[in-house]
């Protein structure tokens, strides 16, 4: 057996080499069925024969290595390693090597179930808008219809998984109902363990998501000419608001809003504003209290636009539930993480929370510096990777089918 | 088309079907206003239209070397310093068609209907029409300001476009060199008076049910471009006390301009933030960056300086308190103006001529007469607008009150010129 170091290097230096699998030179891009996608795949599915896995890739390409064990069911570990345009190496990539890692501790244990690692194909949905289409397939969530979409340069989803060979027409064979549970070792994307100076954390479960567009509809005026008191500003208006997003968010325990996109018009700078568009953006690991946030929030629209005469417009886009993990799964991961690993909810959204329909999900966050992630400057630490290697491995080693 | 000859008399269509015509050239038709900024093929080709008509008037024409554009009257004594007049027919975005539009085609029929009339004035009478009035790149009154010397060559670099276009590439692409914009430059001494005619973009006027608004002072803003930096960080992974975001922070400052001019004791104060631009501008990552114009104006120097003080004051403690970086850039600063007596007066005696009603005001908007004040007499007069709006494919003067503000515009000039 590899030195515990050495596996957590091992996983560091592969990443290094997944990050040069890029569509564009210099920076971090690779996107669902391109040439850098199958390049990577390549890579990892050679790292997974070499920890002594059988390979096979579904109908969607998403690769699967196995190792046996008693019984035909498995147990999976995993992660995506598709990326976002000028990405990190770890978001993703690392959950996989993680995995590979673990089967490679544990190729001669005989294993009372299957071990298998599984590297989703696309989570991000840089390319075709449509996010989760690997575990989508997995989860046997995929929607046919999704197939006509095509990409910014024309390319529908269906010939683009038929071109690096996959059969659109058989993504409904991808469902996996033999699976005994599913474990996603992922970065945090937040400055949570960062600012505690803790490596691990248990996940508790994926948040909900609430998406909507605020439409502020004022009166557009002559900046100079136009007395305050006469004014209908839409951007004023919505400026309260965001304010009042921050404030009212801060004030709900695990609650977070964010106002991510403000558009106005006309947007000259000697115009007052005659309408601006904001975007929400609501996520609580519990239904109800994102619900009651987001109703306080739409009220609070209304009375910003009000005391200025603007009219505002509420559009939902989205509403998404909370998954919870497996509360069994979650505890064991607990004791095989320590007694040091904080609880945290998930605020992105990640793999488990689609195969959650399929089997019992569980996600062990790594710290990574200053929660920076869809950045080039994602980092995280070895030390921290050998935490979580061991802790998978012991969670693994454990599992009672 | 400078020296180019004039063929006068030529038909030409009248002043409100030549309105309707200039609106005509747009870039932006489907947003239902006028969009036509400087510098554009489509306000190259609208300037070329307008100097058509100067030429049917029987003008003689020139380009000057900042692109504005020059109509000549020229009197029986043309060694006299001349009176000028005229605005501007570049438009802010999906705007009205009457802004700056009636000076200029106003100023056209002005001239006309005095040679109409016989009129022989002493003093040549010239019309101009501005390049840039509309803040295209950030300032306004570019055209004005490179004739009165306000526009450096550093400017010519640094004056971009929401696109990043500078001035000086615009300059290049309407076939002008920015080396010779010095060339551009008025001698004052040449220049006997300013008198600019222009919708009130207001609802004084109309209020009052007087035809005619003499302006006696124009009130002048002051400029920047707040920075705000935090950090782009997840929307979903970022507990709200880890953030920095940008947006909260410019949303905050922009409430305290709101208050800060509401309560302005001069009562006259204006404060906008029209255009801010949230980066990266995705709806699941917190805006780690944030640019704010904004826009305060008075003709109360002191007033209007108060609230930018105390707005510069209020965002230095947000962005402490936020952990933002704060960054500010001057964009413009123009001193207040009181019109000129002796044109104040002109149009005065105009009005009265004329017998109508007329109210002494001041301009909330500022003009390119404000800008030519630095070195020459100037005056303006208003004619309503329906409602006050401007700026707005709403923005109306009916025809009748356009006539009334010509009338007055001819008479002043005929004084003027005498």
């Amino acid at each position: 057996m590899i030195a515990p170091m050495g596996d957590a290097e091992t996983v560091m230096e592969r990443c290094d080499l997944l990050a040069r699998c890029s569509e564009e030179p210099g920076r971090l891009t690779r996107r669902f069925a391109t040439p850098a996608l199958s390049e990577a795949r390549d890579l990892v599915e050679g790292w997974m024969r070499d920890a002594g896995m059988a390979t096979r890739r579904d109908p969607l390409g998403n690769l699967i290595g196995r190792l046996e064990g008693g019984g035909g069911r498995a147990l999976a570990l995993g992660s995506h390693i598709d990326t976002v345009p000028d990405a990190g190496r770890y978001d993703g990539p690392l959950g996989v090597l993680v995995g590979i890692a673990c089967a490679e501790r544990l190729r001669d244990a005989r294993l009372p179930f299957a071990l298998e690692v599984v590297a989703f194909a696309d989570e991000e949905g840089a390319r075709f808008r449509t996010a989760f289409l690997g575990s989508a397939v997995t989860a046997g969530r995929f929607g046919p219809e999704w197939l006509s979409r095509a990409d910014d340069d024309g390319v529908t989803l269906a010939d683009a998984i038929r071109a690096w060979g996959g059969d659109p027409d058989a993504l409904a064979a991808g469902r996996r109902d033999d699976l005994l549970g599913y474990l996603e070792v992922h970065i945090e994307q937040g400055p949570v363990l960062d600012r505690l100076g803790i490596p691990l954390a248990i996940v508790t479960g994926i948040a909900g998501r609430t998406l909507a567009s605020v439409v502020f509809e004022g009166s557009a005026g002559h900046a100079g000419t136009t007395p305050m008191d006469g004014r209908r500003d839409a951007l004023a208006a919505a400026a309260e608001w965001i304010v009042d997003v921050e404030a009212d968010a801060r004030r709900r325990d695990g609650l977070v809003a964010t106002v991510g996109e403000l558009d106005t018009r006309p947007g000259a700078a000697n115009v007052i504003a005659g309408r601006a568009v904001a975007s929400l953006d609501v996520r609580h690991a519990d239904d109800g209290a994102r619900e009651a946030a987001v109703a306080a929030l739409r009220e609070r629209a209304a009375a910003a636009g009000a005391a200025r005469g603007v009219e505002v417009t509420w559009e939902e886009r989205q509403a998404t539930s909370a998954v919870p993990c497996s509360p069994e799964l979650t505890e064991r991961l607990a004791a095989a993480a320590g007694a040091d690993a904080p609880r945290l909810a998930s605020g992105a959204g990640h793999d488990a929370a689609m195969i959650a329909a399929v089997a019992p999900v569980a996600m062990l966050f790594v710290r990574c510096r200053a929660g920076v992630s869809h950045h080039p400057d994602e980092s995280v630490r070895t030390e921290d990777v050998a935490a979580a290697i061991d802790a998978a491995t012991r969670f693994v080693e454990r599992f009672e089918p | 088309m400078s020296g180019r000859a004039a063929a006068y008399p030529r038909r030409v269509p009248g002043l409100h079907d030549a309105i309707a015509r200039l609106a005509e050239f747009n870039d932006d038709p489907a947003a239902g206003g006028v969009t036509r900024e400087v510098f554009t093929p489509t306000y190259g080709r609208a300037l070329d239209w307008v100097a058509e008509l100067m030429e049917g008037t029987g003008m003689e024409t020139r380009i000057d070397a900042f692109g504005n554009l020059w109509g000549r009257w020229e009197g029986a004594e043309p060694g006299l310093p001349r009176v000028v007049t005229g605005s501007h027919v570049d438009t802010t975005l999906n705007a009205g068609r009457y802004d700056g539009v009636v000076g200029v085609l106003g100023a056209i029929e002005a001239v006309r209907s005095l040679r109409e009339a016989g009129h022989g004035p002493r003093r040549s009478i010239e019309v101009v029409s501005f390049a840039g009035e509309e803040p295209r790149f950030g300032t306004g009154c570019i055209g004005s300001r490179a004739l009165v010397g306000q526009l450096e060559p550093e400017d010519l670099e640094r004056l971009r476009d929401r696109d990043g276009v500078s001035l000086a590439d615009a300059l290049r692409g309407a076939g002008l060199e920015p080396g010779r914009v010095p060339e551009a430059r008025i001698d004052p001494d040449a220049v006997h008076a300013f008198l600019e005619l222009h919708i009130e973009q207001a609802a004084v006027l109309e209020a009052y049910g007087e035809p005619i608004g003499v302006v006696t002072a124009i009130a002048a803003p002051h400029d920047f471009r707040l920075r705000l930096r935090g950090a782009a960080t997840h929307a979903g992974a970022t507990p709200m006390d880890l953030r920095r975001d940008a947006l909260a922070g410019a949303s905050e400052v922009m409430l305290e301009l709101e208050r800060l001019a509401r309560s302005s004791p001069s009562g006259t104060t204006v404060g906008t933030v029209g255009v801010i631009r949230a980066h990266p501008g995705a709806i699941n990552v917190v805006p780690g960056e944030v640019e704010l114009d904004v826009d305060v104006r008075d003709s109360d120097l002191g007033a209007r300086e108060a609230v930018v003080d105390g707005l510069l004051e209020a965002a230095r403690q947000i962005a402490a308190r936020r952990r933002l970086e704060l960054e500010v850039e001057p964009i413009v600063r123009d001193t207040p103006v009181d019109c000129s007596e002796t044109v104040v007066e002109a149009v005065v005696a105009a009005c009265e001529e004329a017998g109508l009603p007329y109210r002494r005001m001041t301009s909330g908007a500022y003009h390119d007469a404000m800008i030519m004040a630095a070195k020459v007499p100037v005056g303006m007069l208003f004619v309503p607008s329906a409602g006050g709006v401007s700026h707005h494919p709403d923005e109306y003067t009916a025809p009748e009150q356009i006539d009334a503000g010509v009338l007055v515009l001819a008479g002043a000039l005929a004084r003027l010129a005498a």
